[in-house]
């Protein structure tokens, strides 16, 4: 796997320190830790991330679907949502963002790599 | 002949002034001492005024007392009721509605005496449903019924109480009971909020542990320490995971065991540092587990699995694992878990069970589900556990 460049949005600070650990552990570069919308919105444009690994309940106005829905509208960029739960209508809204994968709390090693994998090559895909 | 019927009434009379001195009643006995009056006729005289329903009797003991009947006219007793009641004829024409069901509609009383319910624009009563139970209950086809209804909008919640009613002529009616139940419906919603944000945090709270334990592992060096935490976390991954089953299950109460541990024995085998891919799992466990026994099973499994992944098939040679779940009563289950591998070594003792993952299997199944695990040794490995989950 080539090495992507990636945005971490979560808003524990413990589970943040984790996934970025991982995330480097697995070979990729993490270009920034947000806990907030704007921060986000702001982190993508100066760093345009290869992916964002976008937690679904944040703290604040927006929750991690209406950022997703912002950012596939208005850049077309797809995120992978890391979630401790998702009830049927919460999926729905997160689907319609067109993700590129979901891990689900506590986050095992090997299923962040391969939902990793999986969303490169569909990146790399959609590039060629 | 007319001077007896006068005198009837004159010792009735008598009877019923007396009895209403007295709050408390009084036996045949003590009316006939304080009328004077000889026991049979007090006694016909107490019939009399029973059968017209003026007098109640009551057995206290082997005493009968008698009281004035207490009537409170069936109006007065719709006007406590804190349900808005109406209560319509045999042509669905509103006869009686109480104070609630007058200011529940928002009209006045003489707008609403005489209303035929199927063409009015009343709120709730004329729901078709409703409108259908009213015509089939005066046909006499079926009996009391109880119809939820919901506005639209999701705001207000009534229970409808439909009972079949006949009026004094013997014509039959229906009589409408709203019970208002918009805020222990909304209550309702709220505990279910409340229950998916505690799903949502203990999740949340393993996951936070699951992080520093891994995190924790990072710096160490030592094979043994770090395994140890590995160990912790992979238990803690079985518990999360019994957690994301009951959510997803239909009622969040109940997992199903064969699902739980196909995903419980892909995570383990992938977590692993030997390779595991030559290693088959049958699961033969088609059961549901209610809340109290997915996280002891949960935990066995995982010790189980954990066991022969990673020492029965040394050298990355190949095998089978084999798990069968039987539900022998209603509440005693018998698991039987199995390898094919190289089996305990010579000198395990099946008394003194020194790891802790058999440790734990053993003092799960024996000290929280009034259970007990018999090892097999001979070829691989054979450990059948029996469980109960009575007391749980």
């Amino acid at each position: 796997m080539k090495n992507l460049s990636i945005l971490i949005v979560e808003d524990d600070a413990i589970i943040s320190m984790d996934i970025e650990q991982r995330v480097q552990r697995l070979g990729h570069k993490v270009v920034g830790v947000v806990d907030r919308a704007d921060k986000a919105f702001s982190t993508i444009i100066k760093e345009k991330p290869d992916l964002i690994l976008m937690d679904i309940n944040l703290k604040g106005e927006m929750d991690g679907i209406s950022i997703a829905d912002r950012l596939y509208k208005d850049m077309g960029i797809r995120v992978i949502y890391i979630t401790a739960y998702s009830d049927p209508e919460m999926k729905e809204r997160a689907e319609k963002t067109d993700p590129l994968g979901y891990i689900i709390k506590p986050i095992r090693e090997n299923e962040l790599n391969r939902v990793l994998e999986e969303a490169e090559s569909r990146i790399s895909e959609n590039k060629g | 002949m007319s001077r007896q019927i006068e005198e009837s009434k004159r010792e009735l009379s008598r009877v019923m002034e007396l009895l209403k001195d007295e709050p408390r009643g009084l036996s045949i006995t003590d009316i006939s001492k304080l009328l004077n009056m000889n026991r049979n006729s007090v006694s016909k005289y107490l019939n009399m005024l029973l059968i017209s329903g003026k007098v109640d009797m009551r057995s206290i003991g082997v005493a009968k007392v008698y009281f004035l009947s207490h009537r409170v006219p069936i109006s007065a007793m719709l006007d406590y009721s804190s349900d808005a009641i109406v209560v319509l004829d045999e042509k669905q024409k509103i006869v009686q509605a109480n104070d609630n069901f007058i200011s529940f509609t928002g009209h006045n009383r003489n707008e609403l005496i005489g209303l035929r319910i199927p063409e009015s624009t009343l709120p709730v009563v004329t729901n078709p449903t409703v409108l259908k139970t009213i015509n089939d209950l005066l046909r006499g086809e079926g009996e009391a019924k109880e119809i939820e209804w919901e506005d639209e909008s999701g705001d207000f919640f009534y229970l409808v109480k439909l009972i079949p009613t006949v009026f004094d002529e013997g014509n039959p009616g229906v009589t409408i009971i709203l019970e208002d139940v918009t805020e222990i419906r909304k209550a309702l919603r709220e505990k279910e909020v409340l229950i998916d944000e505690i799903h949502l945090r203990v999740r949340n709270n393993l996951q936070v542990i699951s992080s520093l334990l891994n995190m924790q592992s990072q710096g160490i060096v030592d094979r043994q320490s770090k395994e140890a935490l590995s160990e912790a976390q992979r238990r803690l991954s079985a518990l999360a995971l019994v957690h994301e089953n009951l959510h997803y299950s239909s009622d969040q109460q109940h997992i199903k065991a064969d699902e739980y541990v196909k995903r419980l024995a892909e995570d383990i085998s992938s977590g692993l540092e030997n390779d595991c891919s030559g290693i088959d799992v049958e699961i033969n466990a088609d059961l549901s587990l209610g809340i109290d026994l997915s996280i002891p099973f949960g935990m066995m499994v995982n010790e189980l699995l954990t066991n022969s992944f990673k020492h029965a098939f040394p050298d990355r040679r190949g095998g089978v694992i084999a798990l069968t779940l039987k539900k022998v009563t209603s509440v005693d289950y018998v698991m039987t878990f199995e390898d094919n591998g190289v089996g305990f070594p010579a000198d395990f003792d099946r008394k003194n069970i020194t790891t802790l993952g058999l440790s734990l299997v053993k003092n799960i199944a024996e000290r929280q589900l009034s259970g007990s695990v018999d090892i097999i040794i001979g070829n691989g490995t054979k450990i059948i556990i029996n469980f109960s989950e009575e007391n749980n």
